[in-house]
Protein backbone atom coordinates (compact mmCIF):
# COMPACT_ATOMS: atom_id res chain seq x y z
CA UNK A 1 0.00 0.00 0.00
CA UNK A 2 1.46 3.58 -0.78
CA UNK A 3 1.26 6.22 1.95
CA UNK A 4 0.39 9.82 1.83
CA UNK A 5 4.08 10.03 2.17
CA UNK A 6 4.98 8.09 -0.80
CA UNK A 7 2.23 9.73 -3.08
CA UNK A 8 3.41 13.37 -2.29
CA UNK A 9 7.31 11.79 -2.64
CA UNK A 10 5.99 10.08 -6.27
CA UNK A 11 4.12 13.80 -7.27
CA UNK A 12 7.36 15.48 -6.30
CA UNK A 13 9.63 13.74 -8.78
CA UNK A 14 7.12 14.17 -11.58
CA UNK A 15 6.41 18.12 -10.90
CA UNK A 16 9.80 18.83 -9.13
CA UNK A 17 10.12 22.07 -6.95
CA UNK A 18 11.04 25.77 -6.78
CA UNK A 19 12.20 27.40 -4.22
CA UNK A 20 10.83 30.83 -2.88
CA UNK A 21 13.86 32.78 -4.08
CA UNK A 22 13.65 30.60 -7.59
CA UNK A 23 10.03 31.72 -7.59
CA UNK A 24 10.75 35.24 -6.78
CA UNK A 25 13.64 36.08 -9.74
CA UNK A 26 10.82 34.51 -11.83
CA UNK A 27 8.08 36.04 -10.76
CA UNK A 28 7.00 37.91 -13.61
CA UNK A 29 7.00 34.36 -15.77
CA UNK A 30 4.96 32.50 -13.27
CA UNK A 31 1.38 32.49 -11.66
CA UNK A 32 0.53 31.31 -8.49
CA UNK A 33 -2.12 29.01 -6.99
CA UNK A 34 -2.64 29.30 -3.47
CA UNK A 35 -4.81 26.00 -3.07
CA UNK A 36 -4.90 25.91 0.16
CA UNK A 37 -8.58 26.40 2.21
CA UNK A 38 -10.09 30.02 1.88
CA UNK A 39 -9.61 30.10 5.46
CA UNK A 40 -6.08 29.79 5.74
CA UNK A 41 -5.64 31.97 2.45
CA UNK A 42 -7.68 34.88 4.61
CA UNK A 43 -5.03 34.67 7.09
CA UNK A 44 -2.34 35.45 5.06
CA UNK A 45 -0.56 34.71 1.63
CA UNK A 46 1.77 35.56 -1.15
CA UNK A 47 0.80 38.70 -3.09
CA UNK A 48 -0.90 38.01 -6.39
CA UNK A 49 -1.43 34.56 -5.75
CA UNK A 50 -4.79 33.35 -6.81
CA UNK A 51 -6.93 31.11 -4.65
CA UNK A 52 -8.28 27.49 -5.93
CA UNK A 53 -8.64 25.13 -2.69
CA UNK A 54 -7.61 21.82 -3.25
CA UNK A 55 -10.84 20.13 -3.43
CA UNK A 56 -12.42 22.06 -6.29
CA UNK A 57 -8.93 22.48 -8.23
CA UNK A 58 -9.81 20.56 -11.07
CA UNK A 59 -13.54 22.20 -11.18
CA UNK A 60 -12.23 25.34 -11.43
CA UNK A 61 -8.59 25.37 -12.57
CA UNK A 62 -10.05 25.88 -16.59
CA UNK A 63 -12.31 28.68 -15.40
CA UNK A 64 -9.58 30.86 -13.51
CA UNK A 65 -6.32 29.64 -16.13
CA UNK A 66 -7.80 28.84 -19.51
CA UNK A 67 -4.22 28.84 -21.27
CA UNK A 68 -2.81 25.45 -20.55
CA UNK A 69 1.02 26.51 -20.90
CA UNK A 70 0.67 29.21 -18.50
CA UNK A 71 3.43 28.46 -15.78
CA UNK A 72 1.63 27.82 -12.32
CA UNK A 73 3.43 27.69 -9.11
CA UNK A 74 0.94 25.85 -6.76
CA UNK A 75 1.69 26.10 -3.11
CA UNK A 76 0.13 25.14 -0.16
CA UNK A 77 0.79 25.65 3.76
CA UNK A 78 4.44 22.97 3.86
CA UNK A 79 4.50 22.04 -0.01
CA UNK A 80 2.73 18.32 0.58
CA UNK A 81 -0.73 19.45 -1.17
CA UNK A 82 0.33 21.75 -3.25
CA UNK A 83 2.54 18.78 -4.79
CA UNK A 84 -0.50 16.37 -5.47
CA UNK A 85 -2.33 19.29 -6.66
CA UNK A 86 0.74 19.95 -9.23
CA UNK A 87 0.64 16.52 -10.49
CA UNK A 88 -3.43 16.62 -10.62
CA UNK A 89 -3.45 19.85 -12.69
CA UNK A 90 -0.50 17.79 -14.91
CA UNK A 91 -2.83 15.46 -15.82
CA UNK A 92 -5.23 18.01 -16.83
CA UNK A 93 -2.70 19.73 -19.62
CA UNK A 94 -1.16 22.04 -17.32
CA UNK A 95 2.43 20.59 -17.84
CA UNK A 96 4.19 23.79 -16.63
CA UNK A 97 2.89 23.06 -12.93
CA UNK A 98 4.90 22.91 -10.31
CA UNK A 99 5.25 23.49 -6.39
CA UNK A 100 6.47 25.31 -4.11
CA UNK A 101 9.33 24.05 -2.17
CA UNK A 102 8.50 24.14 2.13
CA UNK A 103 5.41 26.00 0.71
CA UNK A 104 3.79 28.86 2.81
CA UNK A 105 5.73 28.54 5.84
CA UNK A 106 8.87 27.85 4.16
CA UNK A 107 8.10 31.94 2.27
CA UNK A 108 7.48 33.37 5.88
CA UNK A 109 10.25 31.88 7.54
CA UNK A 110 12.76 33.24 4.98
CA UNK A 111 11.06 36.46 5.30
CA UNK A 112 9.37 37.02 1.88
CA UNK A 113 6.47 39.44 1.51
CA UNK A 114 3.42 38.28 2.49
CA UNK A 115 -0.18 39.81 3.55
CA UNK A 116 -3.95 39.59 4.13
CA UNK A 117 -4.79 38.96 0.86
CA UNK A 118 -6.80 41.28 -1.02
CA UNK A 119 -9.04 38.79 -2.23
CA UNK A 120 -12.54 38.08 -1.27
CA UNK A 121 -13.93 36.98 2.09
CA UNK A 122 -15.64 33.62 1.94
CA UNK A 123 -18.81 34.74 1.97
CA UNK A 124 -17.66 37.04 -0.92
CA UNK A 125 -16.45 34.07 -2.41
CA UNK A 126 -19.72 32.24 -2.61
CA UNK A 127 -21.90 35.04 -3.20
CA UNK A 128 -19.87 36.04 -6.47
CA UNK A 129 -18.65 32.17 -7.38
CA UNK A 130 -20.78 32.64 -10.53
CA UNK A 131 -18.41 35.73 -11.78
CA UNK A 132 -15.31 34.34 -10.45
CA UNK A 133 -15.38 31.43 -12.67
CA UNK A 134 -15.44 33.65 -15.52
CA UNK A 135 -11.94 34.31 -16.97
CA UNK A 136 -12.97 37.37 -18.41
CA UNK A 137 -13.98 38.84 -14.79
CA UNK A 138 -12.07 35.82 -11.92
CA UNK A 139 -11.13 37.42 -8.70
CA UNK A 140 -9.34 40.18 -9.81
CA UNK A 141 -12.54 41.39 -11.71
CA UNK A 142 -14.77 41.19 -8.97
CA UNK A 143 -12.54 43.33 -6.67
CA UNK A 144 -12.33 46.36 -9.06
CA UNK A 145 -16.58 45.75 -9.50
CA UNK A 146 -16.61 46.18 -5.49
CA UNK A 147 -13.97 49.08 -6.03
CA UNK A 148 -16.33 50.99 -8.21
CA UNK A 149 -18.52 53.46 -8.19
CA UNK A 150 -21.65 53.61 -10.75
CA UNK A 151 -24.50 56.82 -10.18
CA UNK A 152 -27.76 56.48 -11.92
CA UNK A 153 -29.92 58.85 -12.75
CA UNK A 154 -33.60 58.15 -11.72
CA UNK A 155 -34.44 55.35 -10.01
CA UNK A 156 -37.80 54.58 -12.22
CA UNK A 157 -38.32 52.24 -15.29
CA UNK A 158 -34.41 51.37 -16.41
CA UNK A 159 -33.16 52.63 -13.26
CA UNK A 160 -34.76 50.10 -11.24
CA UNK A 161 -33.27 46.93 -13.44
CA UNK A 162 -29.62 48.65 -13.89
CA UNK A 163 -29.11 49.63 -10.02
CA UNK A 164 -30.38 46.26 -9.00
CA UNK A 165 -28.23 44.34 -11.45
CA UNK A 166 -25.31 46.46 -10.62
CA UNK A 167 -25.99 46.09 -6.74
CA UNK A 168 -25.83 42.07 -7.45
CA UNK A 169 -22.96 42.36 -9.55
CA UNK A 170 -21.04 43.61 -5.93
CA UNK A 171 -20.14 47.32 -7.92
CA UNK A 172 -19.08 48.40 -4.50
CA UNK A 173 -20.61 51.96 -4.30
CA UNK A 174 -24.18 52.99 -6.37
CA UNK A 175 -25.32 56.51 -6.31
CA UNK A 176 -28.92 56.90 -7.03
CA UNK A 177 -30.04 60.23 -8.27
CA UNK A 178 -34.13 61.18 -7.81
CA UNK A 179 -36.00 63.93 -6.32
CA UNK A 180 -39.21 62.07 -7.03
CA UNK A 181 -41.31 59.74 -4.08
CA UNK A 182 -43.12 56.84 -5.02
CA UNK A 183 -46.01 56.28 -6.83
CA UNK A 184 -48.76 53.81 -7.35
CA UNK A 185 -48.37 53.98 -11.10
CA UNK A 186 -44.94 53.23 -11.08
CA UNK A 187 -45.24 49.87 -9.46
CA UNK A 188 -46.14 48.87 -13.12
CA UNK A 189 -42.63 48.56 -14.32
CA UNK A 190 -40.21 50.23 -11.36
CA UNK A 191 -39.12 46.67 -9.28
CA UNK A 192 -36.77 48.93 -6.70
CA UNK A 193 -40.32 49.90 -5.01
CA UNK A 194 -43.52 48.01 -3.67
CA UNK A 195 -46.83 49.22 -1.90
CA UNK A 196 -45.46 49.59 1.08
CA UNK A 197 -43.17 52.42 0.07
CA UNK A 198 -45.62 54.48 -2.12
CA UNK A 199 -45.27 58.03 -0.74
CA UNK A 200 -41.36 57.19 0.27
CA UNK A 201 -38.80 59.07 -1.21
CA UNK A 202 -37.56 56.64 -4.33
CA UNK A 203 -33.68 57.61 -3.31
CA UNK A 204 -34.77 55.68 0.20
CA UNK A 205 -36.99 52.99 -1.47
CA UNK A 206 -33.77 51.88 -3.70
CA UNK A 207 -31.30 52.34 -0.72
CA UNK A 208 -33.69 49.76 1.06
CA UNK A 209 -33.72 47.76 -1.98
CA UNK A 210 -30.19 47.59 -2.93
CA UNK A 211 -28.97 47.08 0.63
CA UNK A 212 -31.27 44.16 1.54
CA UNK A 213 -29.93 42.38 -2.22
CA UNK A 214 -26.23 43.11 -1.16
CA UNK A 215 -25.01 44.09 2.01
CA UNK A 216 -21.55 44.73 0.30
CA UNK A 217 -22.61 47.76 -1.79
CA UNK A 218 -23.11 50.85 -0.27
CA UNK A 219 -25.45 53.21 -1.66
CA UNK A 220 -25.35 57.02 -1.86
CA UNK A 221 -28.52 58.80 -2.46
CA UNK A 222 -29.00 62.00 -4.20
CA UNK A 223 -32.42 63.22 -3.24
CA UNK A 224 -32.66 66.26 -5.66
CA UNK A 225 -32.88 66.93 -9.14
CA UNK A 226 -29.71 67.14 -11.04
CA UNK A 227 -29.14 70.72 -12.33
CA UNK A 228 -26.27 73.48 -13.40
CA UNK A 229 -24.66 74.14 -9.97
CA UNK A 230 -25.22 70.41 -8.30
CA UNK A 231 -24.12 68.59 -12.05
CA UNK A 232 -20.27 68.07 -11.34
CA UNK A 233 -20.54 67.50 -7.48
CA UNK A 234 -23.22 64.83 -7.60
CA UNK A 235 -22.01 62.76 -10.99
CA UNK A 236 -18.30 63.87 -10.01
CA UNK A 237 -15.49 60.89 -8.45
CA UNK A 238 -18.27 58.28 -10.32
CA UNK A 239 -16.50 55.49 -12.60
CA UNK A 240 -19.63 55.60 -14.77
CA UNK A 241 -22.86 56.90 -15.34
CA UNK A 242 -26.34 54.80 -16.39
CA UNK A 243 -29.09 57.42 -17.82
CA UNK A 244 -32.08 56.45 -17.18
CA UNK A 245 -33.56 60.17 -16.66
CA UNK A 246 -37.29 61.13 -18.27
CA UNK A 247 -37.10 64.36 -19.53
CA UNK A 248 -34.64 65.60 -22.74
CA UNK A 249 -33.33 68.93 -20.29
CA UNK A 250 -31.50 66.45 -17.78
CA UNK A 251 -30.33 64.10 -20.43
CA UNK A 252 -28.52 67.03 -22.06
CA UNK A 253 -27.09 68.09 -19.24
CA UNK A 254 -25.75 64.94 -18.08
CA UNK A 255 -24.41 64.35 -21.62
CA UNK A 256 -22.60 68.18 -20.67
CA UNK A 257 -21.43 67.01 -17.23
CA UNK A 258 -20.22 64.34 -18.44
CA UNK A 259 -17.62 65.84 -21.25
CA UNK A 260 -16.10 67.70 -18.25
CA UNK A 261 -15.61 65.10 -16.24
CA UNK A 262 -14.41 62.74 -19.20
CA UNK A 263 -17.06 59.90 -17.59
CA UNK A 264 -19.10 57.41 -20.26
CA UNK A 265 -22.49 57.60 -19.71
CA UNK A 266 -24.54 54.61 -20.51
CA UNK A 267 -27.83 56.14 -22.23
CA UNK A 268 -31.37 54.45 -22.50
CA UNK A 269 -34.51 55.70 -23.19
CA UNK A 270 -37.83 54.25 -23.93
CA UNK A 271 -40.89 54.75 -25.90
CA UNK A 272 -44.42 52.71 -25.49
CA UNK A 273 -42.88 49.61 -26.96
CA UNK A 274 -39.56 51.00 -28.56
CA UNK A 275 -36.54 51.14 -26.66
CA UNK A 276 -32.80 52.94 -27.41
CA UNK A 277 -29.36 51.63 -25.67
CA UNK A 278 -25.77 53.20 -26.57
CA UNK A 279 -22.38 54.28 -24.83
CA UNK A 280 -22.00 57.72 -24.81
CA UNK A 281 -17.42 58.03 -24.30
CA UNK A 282 -16.62 61.58 -24.30
CA UNK A 283 -14.16 62.16 -27.04
CA UNK A 284 -14.02 58.56 -27.70
CA UNK A 285 -17.22 58.43 -29.71
CA UNK A 286 -20.34 59.91 -30.74
CA UNK A 287 -21.99 62.56 -27.12
CA UNK A 288 -25.64 62.97 -26.77
CA UNK A 289 -25.66 66.13 -28.90
CA UNK A 290 -23.85 64.02 -31.82
CA UNK A 291 -26.83 61.60 -31.84
CA UNK A 292 -29.77 64.20 -31.54
CA UNK A 293 -28.80 67.79 -31.96
CA UNK A 294 -31.72 68.75 -30.30
CA UNK A 295 -34.94 67.14 -29.09
CA UNK A 296 -38.67 67.68 -30.93
CA UNK A 297 -40.20 70.85 -29.98
CA UNK A 298 -42.84 69.47 -27.11
CA UNK A 299 -45.91 69.29 -30.08
CA UNK A 300 -43.62 66.78 -31.59
CA UNK A 301 -42.67 64.45 -28.12
CA UNK A 302 -45.75 63.11 -26.61
CA UNK A 303 -44.62 61.74 -23.10
CA UNK A 304 -44.40 58.58 -21.89
CA UNK A 305 -47.19 59.43 -19.03
CA UNK A 306 -49.31 60.74 -22.21
CA UNK A 307 -48.39 57.34 -24.47
CA UNK A 308 -47.97 54.53 -22.57
CA UNK A 309 -45.16 52.06 -21.83
CA UNK A 310 -45.07 48.68 -21.65
CA UNK A 311 -43.74 47.76 -18.28
CA UNK A 312 -41.25 44.98 -19.54
CA UNK A 313 -39.39 47.34 -22.14
CA UNK A 314 -37.41 49.30 -19.22
CA UNK A 315 -36.27 46.01 -17.38
CA UNK A 316 -34.69 45.55 -21.16
CA UNK A 317 -32.83 47.93 -21.71
CA UNK A 318 -31.94 48.74 -17.70
CA UNK A 319 -30.67 45.36 -18.29
CA UNK A 320 -28.68 46.51 -21.08
CA UNK A 321 -27.47 49.30 -19.30
CA UNK A 322 -26.30 47.49 -16.29
CA UNK A 323 -24.48 45.31 -18.84
CA UNK A 324 -22.32 48.00 -20.53
CA UNK A 325 -22.13 49.86 -17.33
CA UNK A 326 -20.74 46.15 -15.90
CA UNK A 327 -18.01 46.12 -19.16
CA UNK A 328 -17.18 49.61 -18.65
CA UNK A 329 -15.99 48.76 -15.08
CA UNK A 330 -14.22 45.81 -16.00
CA UNK A 331 -12.54 47.40 -19.33
CA UNK A 332 -14.26 43.88 -21.01
CA UNK A 333 -15.51 43.15 -24.26
CA UNK A 334 -16.90 46.06 -26.77
CA UNK A 335 -19.12 48.62 -25.54
CA UNK A 336 -21.57 50.05 -27.45
CA UNK A 337 -19.34 53.31 -28.29
CA UNK A 338 -20.36 54.37 -31.33
CA UNK A 339 -23.42 51.86 -31.72
CA UNK A 340 -27.03 52.39 -30.72
CA UNK A 341 -29.04 49.77 -29.92
CA UNK A 342 -32.46 49.76 -31.16
CA UNK A 343 -35.01 47.47 -29.55
CA UNK A 344 -38.54 46.69 -30.96
CA UNK A 345 -40.81 44.56 -28.46
CA UNK A 346 -43.89 43.86 -30.90
CA UNK A 347 -41.12 42.56 -33.55
CA UNK A 348 -39.12 41.26 -31.07
CA UNK A 349 -35.69 42.60 -33.38
CA UNK A 350 -32.76 44.19 -32.03
CA UNK A 351 -31.10 46.90 -34.69
CA UNK A 352 -27.47 48.19 -34.26
CA UNK A 353 -26.74 51.51 -36.09
CA UNK A 354 -23.36 52.86 -36.00
CA UNK A 355 -23.08 56.62 -34.97
CA UNK A 356 -20.12 58.69 -35.47
CA UNK A 357 -18.98 61.39 -34.02
CA UNK A 358 -20.07 64.85 -35.60
CA UNK A 359 -16.82 67.30 -35.77
CA UNK A 360 -19.42 70.48 -35.39
CA UNK A 361 -21.03 69.36 -32.57
CA UNK A 362 -21.60 72.01 -30.68
CA UNK A 363 -20.76 70.05 -27.38
CA UNK A 364 -17.72 67.82 -28.13
CA UNK A 365 -16.41 69.18 -31.29
CA UNK A 366 -13.47 70.76 -28.83
CA UNK A 367 -12.03 68.32 -26.12
CA UNK A 368 -10.26 71.66 -23.90
CA UNK A 369 -13.98 73.43 -24.12
CA UNK A 370 -16.59 71.82 -23.02
CA UNK A 371 -20.05 72.86 -22.57
CA UNK A 372 -20.98 75.65 -20.28
CA UNK A 373 -23.25 73.92 -17.79
CA UNK A 374 -26.44 75.26 -18.03
CA UNK A 375 -30.41 74.37 -16.81
CA UNK A 376 -31.93 73.90 -19.85
CA UNK A 377 -35.35 74.80 -21.35
CA UNK A 378 -37.63 72.44 -23.71
CA UNK A 379 -35.31 72.94 -26.30
CA UNK A 380 -31.76 72.37 -24.77
CA UNK A 381 -30.46 75.05 -27.26
CA UNK A 382 -26.51 74.82 -26.96
CA UNK A 383 -25.39 77.67 -24.30
CA UNK A 384 -22.05 77.75 -25.91
CA UNK A 385 -18.26 76.55 -24.81
CA UNK A 386 -16.07 77.18 -21.63
CA UNK A 387 -12.46 76.76 -20.84
CA UNK A 388 -11.97 73.24 -19.48
CA UNK A 389 -10.84 73.33 -15.55
CA UNK A 390 -9.79 69.57 -14.71
CA UNK B 1 -33.31 52.59 -56.45
CA UNK B 2 -35.83 50.94 -54.26
CA UNK B 3 -34.92 50.56 -50.55
CA UNK B 4 -36.89 49.44 -47.36
CA UNK B 5 -37.89 52.13 -45.19
CA UNK B 6 -38.79 51.37 -41.40
CA UNK B 7 -40.11 54.24 -39.09
CA UNK B 8 -40.26 54.45 -35.53
CA UNK B 9 -43.33 53.26 -33.78
CA UNK B 10 -43.56 57.05 -32.29
CA UNK B 11 -44.70 57.99 -35.76
CA UNK B 12 -47.75 55.34 -35.26
CA UNK B 13 -50.18 57.33 -35.23
CA UNK B 14 -48.95 60.06 -37.89
CA UNK B 15 -48.94 57.08 -41.04
CA UNK B 16 -51.60 55.56 -43.05
CA UNK B 17 -49.90 52.69 -44.44
CA UNK B 18 -47.35 51.30 -41.37
CA UNK B 19 -43.98 52.18 -40.71
CA UNK B 20 -42.70 49.70 -43.10
CA UNK B 21 -42.46 51.23 -46.71
CA UNK B 22 -40.61 50.22 -49.88
CA UNK B 23 -39.45 53.52 -51.86
CA UNK B 24 -38.04 54.52 -54.14
CA UNK B 25 -35.15 57.23 -54.80
CA UNK B 26 -31.40 57.48 -55.34
CA UNK B 27 -30.69 59.65 -52.30
CA UNK B 28 -32.07 60.02 -48.44
CA UNK B 29 -34.08 63.35 -50.22
CA UNK B 30 -35.48 62.00 -52.99
CA UNK B 31 -36.57 58.72 -50.72
CA UNK B 32 -37.98 61.08 -48.08
CA UNK B 33 -39.94 63.02 -50.80
CA UNK B 34 -41.26 59.58 -51.89
CA UNK B 35 -42.25 58.56 -48.86
CA UNK B 36 -43.97 62.18 -48.20
CA UNK B 37 -46.35 61.77 -51.30
CA UNK B 38 -47.29 58.47 -49.59
CA UNK B 39 -47.55 59.85 -45.89
CA UNK B 40 -48.08 63.30 -45.58
CA UNK B 41 -48.48 63.46 -42.47
CA UNK B 42 -44.97 62.39 -41.61
CA UNK B 43 -43.71 65.63 -43.39
CA UNK B 44 -44.15 67.89 -40.63
CA UNK B 45 -42.52 65.26 -38.09
CA UNK B 46 -39.42 64.86 -39.98
CA UNK B 47 -38.31 67.40 -41.96
CA UNK B 48 -37.95 71.34 -41.26
CA UNK B 49 -40.07 74.29 -43.35
CA UNK B 50 -36.71 74.70 -45.38
CA UNK B 51 -36.59 70.59 -45.90
CA UNK B 52 -33.86 69.75 -43.92
CA UNK B 53 -33.60 66.89 -41.92
CA UNK B 54 -35.40 68.11 -38.08
CA UNK B 55 -32.66 68.52 -35.28
CA UNK B 56 -34.20 65.10 -33.19
CA UNK B 57 -34.13 63.34 -36.03
CA UNK B 58 -32.07 60.49 -37.59
CA UNK B 59 -31.53 58.88 -40.85
CA UNK B 60 -29.40 55.79 -41.32
CA UNK B 61 -29.05 53.98 -44.29
CA UNK B 62 -27.78 50.54 -44.19
CA UNK B 63 -26.87 51.08 -40.05
CA UNK B 64 -24.96 54.01 -41.01
CA UNK B 65 -25.75 57.67 -40.20
CA UNK B 66 -26.99 59.47 -43.21
CA UNK B 67 -27.51 62.89 -44.76
CA UNK B 68 -30.19 64.14 -47.14
CA UNK B 69 -28.12 63.47 -49.82
CA UNK B 70 -25.97 60.72 -49.30
CA UNK B 71 -27.50 57.79 -51.95
CA UNK B 72 -29.07 55.08 -51.31
CA UNK B 73 -28.33 51.59 -52.96
CA UNK B 74 -30.15 49.94 -54.57
CA UNK B 75 -32.29 47.17 -51.89
CA UNK B 76 -30.56 49.29 -48.98
CA UNK B 77 -32.60 49.27 -45.60
CA UNK B 78 -33.31 52.84 -44.07
CA UNK B 79 -33.74 53.17 -40.58
CA UNK B 80 -35.49 56.72 -39.40
CA UNK B 81 -35.14 57.23 -36.06
CA UNK B 82 -36.35 59.85 -33.46
CA UNK B 83 -35.09 61.07 -30.06
CA UNK B 84 -36.92 59.75 -27.14
CA UNK B 85 -37.08 61.18 -23.51
CA UNK B 86 -38.41 58.59 -21.61
CA UNK B 87 -36.75 56.86 -18.63
CA UNK B 88 -40.21 55.70 -17.53
CA UNK B 89 -40.23 57.99 -13.98
CA UNK B 90 -43.20 59.39 -12.60
CA UNK B 91 -43.09 62.44 -14.90
CA UNK B 92 -41.90 60.74 -18.08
Amino acid sequence: MATYRDLVARALREVGELTPAEVLAQIEDLTILDVREADEYEQGAIPGARLIPRGILERDIAGVIPDTKTRLVLYCASGSRSALAAAAVRTMGYEDATSLAGGFERWKQEGHAWGDPTGLTSEQRTRYARHVRLPEIGEAGQLELLDSKAVIIGAGGLGSPAAMYLAAAGVGTIGVVDDDVVDASNLQRQLLHNVDRVGMAKVNSARETLMAMNPDVKVEMHGERLKSHNAISILGGYDVIVDGGDNFPTRYLVNDAALHLRTAVVHGSIFRFEGQTSVLSPYEGPCYRCLHREPPPPELAPSCAEAGVLGVLPGIIGSIQAMEAIKILLGIGDTLTGRLLIYDALDQDFTTLSVARDPACPACRDPERPPVLVDYDDTCRPAGNTVRTS
Amino acid sequence: MTARLRLPRMLTHSVKNGLEHEVGGETVREVLNSLFEREPGLRTHLVDEKGEIRPHVSVFVDGLQARLGTSVPERADIRVLHAVSGGAGLNS
